[in-house]
């Protein structure tokens, strides 16, 4: 299995998260994915694509571990903290941008006055420090999609699942955020992101195909 | 997270109405407060029937038994922190007054703690004690010397004994103190609450004869408003006497809804890494400030309620009314921390696709 050929890998590196015969359906629907073997590594991104509801949310939650698989096992070493950026962004209203992307960083122990530079040399990786003083309900959808990856990355994940990231960007904007994405990758962590978006794909070091008939892992064999 | 990071996170949801503190106060406010105003308007109604009991002697009880009371013990039972008045009572021969020789007035022969049963406990019972009608009617005061068939009759105090069910012996009568040390026929006692347990201090003034078996039977002095009448059963009966528990759930079905209504962006702080701790504390914080504006808000509604109530005792009725907005506080930091602690990190992705 792909697993298995590359667990060595794995092993050796800082962390890993392998799958191995992942099948997976909701109670009452027809299975969403049958017997998919994976392994992601750091410094990864992994494109996870398909139509509209073949499972590609689900597999982002099995992955992070909020949902069990229905067969398979999905192994995490290493991963610490895993973070998700959904395909709508969510943030509360009335608190500015800023706030959103300094949260992380209160939570790992920092004070305010040492968050809130950290946070705007984030916010600049995704053009965002223009706008860190405006409350969320006054942010366009693209700017509060790249606010959510800023403060995901601001968590500093070792797993980042990344929903249609660039669903909702014009095509200027999208590139940046692939661009960022890549440099996210390239510190280490492990990036899995669920794209329709072709632009996006052509940035995956490996892309699991849920729309083949079988969902098998496309491109599990590449290497970086 | 740090404690400077957990106030400030606090404030800042506060101060930009992310934890909308005005309307969840407002809401404490409203809730305690109305059911605060409305035990203050039940306690009201019961002091009010009450101070109607007392004020018609249906708190008086009495027993008769002729010559047989030891007036000095009757007097002395007003001096038990349980009875407030007590006095013994005998008939009396009727009386002329030069005034009117064709009528008999009745007298009573009373002993000299008679008087505090009413109301006249600090007058000189160097004279008599004339019903305030019969001193109308004769154009009586107090202080004005009276010539009767006896000779003159110094008019020591008024009292007020109106027909509204009570005994009415002492109605229309001139009442005369005399020195405890003869026996009389009767012995009164006023007492609130009225205490069954005080029956028996009453039936202990009577002497004991040997041979007699008369059961002495203690009787309330106005039969009209009723011999059942239990004030403290009708205050801890009242319609609101649980309304501080309605107050406590209140208080947490609003924390539980303020925590809700931001569930979605608790489980992603517990995602960005916040520590269950630092936001426990950053709800409490949150709902201290708006579950106590609220429950300080219905503290002095309560306050004020009680206070224009016309209630006898406008401080304890606040004392008991007041559990409403306390309650209700404590029910809101109590629903918070439950709320919170009911959040799951694992729960993000279903709140986000139910929202």
């Amino acid at each position: 299995m792909v697993a298995d050929e590359v667990s060595e890998t794995a092993i050796q590196s800082a962390c890993s998260v392998v799958g191995a015969g992942l099948s997976h359906s909701f109670p009452g629907t027809a299975t969403l994915f049958l017997d998919l073997d994976f392994v992601l590594l750091p410094s990864q991104i992994t494109g996870v694509c398909g139509p509209s509801g073949c499972g590609k949310s689900t597999l982002l939650s099995i992955l992070a571990g909020w949902e069990t698989p229905k067969t398979g096992t999905v192994k995490r070493d290493g991963v610490r903290h895993v973070g998700w950026v959904f395909q709508n962004p969510h943030g509360v209203a009335a608190r500015t941008a800023l706030d959103h992307v300094v949260f992380p960083l209160l939570a790992a122990g920092l004070l305010r006055a040492e968050a809130e530079p950290e946070a705007m040399r984030i916010m600049s990786l995704f053009a965002l420090g223009e706008i860190a003083q405006r409350p969320f309900s006054a942010l366009s959808g693209g700017e509060a999609q790249r606010l959510m990856l800023a403060r995901a990355v601001a968590a500093k994940p070792d797993l980042l699942l990344v929903d249609e990231p660039t669903a909702q960007l014009d095509v200027t904007t999208a590139a940046t955020v692939n661009s960022v994405l890549g440099s996210i990758a390239a510190s280490g962590a492990i990036v899995v992101i669920a794209t329709h978006d072709q632009g996006t794909r052509t940035v995956c070091d490996q892309v699991i195909d849920l729309g083949l008939p079988q969902a098998r892992v496309k491109g599990a064999r590449l290497t970086r | 997270m740090r404690a400077r990071s957990v106030i400030s996170e606090a404030g800042r949801n506060l101060a930009c109405g992310t934890s909308k503190p005005l309307l969840f106060a407002l809401l404490v406010a409203v809730l305690s407060g109305v059911l605060a105003v409305a035990d203050v308007s039940a306690i009201a109604r019961v002091d009010a029937a009450a101070v109607r009991f007392q004020a018609a002697a249906a708190s008086m009880r009495g027993i008769a038994a002729e010559r047989r009371i030891d007036a000095a013990s009757c007097d002395a039972l007003a001096r038990l922190s349980t009875i407030a008045a007590s006095g013994a009572l005998s008939t009396g021969e009727v009386l002329r007054l030069d005034a009117a020789p064709m009528t008999q007035f009745h007298t009573y022969r009373v002993s000299p703690g008679f008087g505090s049963l009413l109301g006249v406990g600090g007058a000189t019972t160097d004279g008599v004690w004339v019903e305030a009608e019969l001193a109308a009617a004769l154009g009586l005061q107090a202080g004005m010397t009276v010539p009767t068939e006896r000779g003159d009759l110094t008019v020591a105090a008024l009292y007020r004994w109106p027909n509204d069910g009570r005994d009415a012996r002492l109605g229309f009568s001139i009442l005369i103190p005399e020195s405890a040390s003869e026996p009389f026929d009767e012995c009164w006692m006023s007492s609130w609450p009225v205490l069954p347990s005080n029956d028996d201090l009453l039936l202990s003034t009577a002497y004991v004869i040997p041979g007699s078996n008369a059961a002495l039977q203690v009787v309330p002095l106005n039969k009209n408003l009723g011999r059942d009448y239990d004030a403290n059963a009708e205050f801890t009966s009242r319609v609101t006497s649980e309304a501080r528990w309605f107050a406590l759930l209140a208080g947490v079905a609003l924390a539980v809804v303020a925590v809700s209504r931001r569930r979605m962006e608790y489980a992603a702080a517990l995602h960005a890494g916040q520590d269950r701790t630092s936001q426990l504390l950053t709800v409490l914080l949150e709902t201290l400030v708006w579950a106590g504006a609220g429950a300080l808000t219905g503290t002095v509604t309560c306050l004020l309620a009680a206070r224009l109530s016309g209630v006898t005792d406008w401080y304890t009725t606040w004392l008991v009314t007041v559990r409403c907005p306390v309650l209700a506080f404590i029910g809101a930091l109590l629903g918070s921390a439950g709320a919170i602690l009911c959040i799951k990190e694992r729960l993000l992705f279903r709140y986000f696709r139910n929202r």
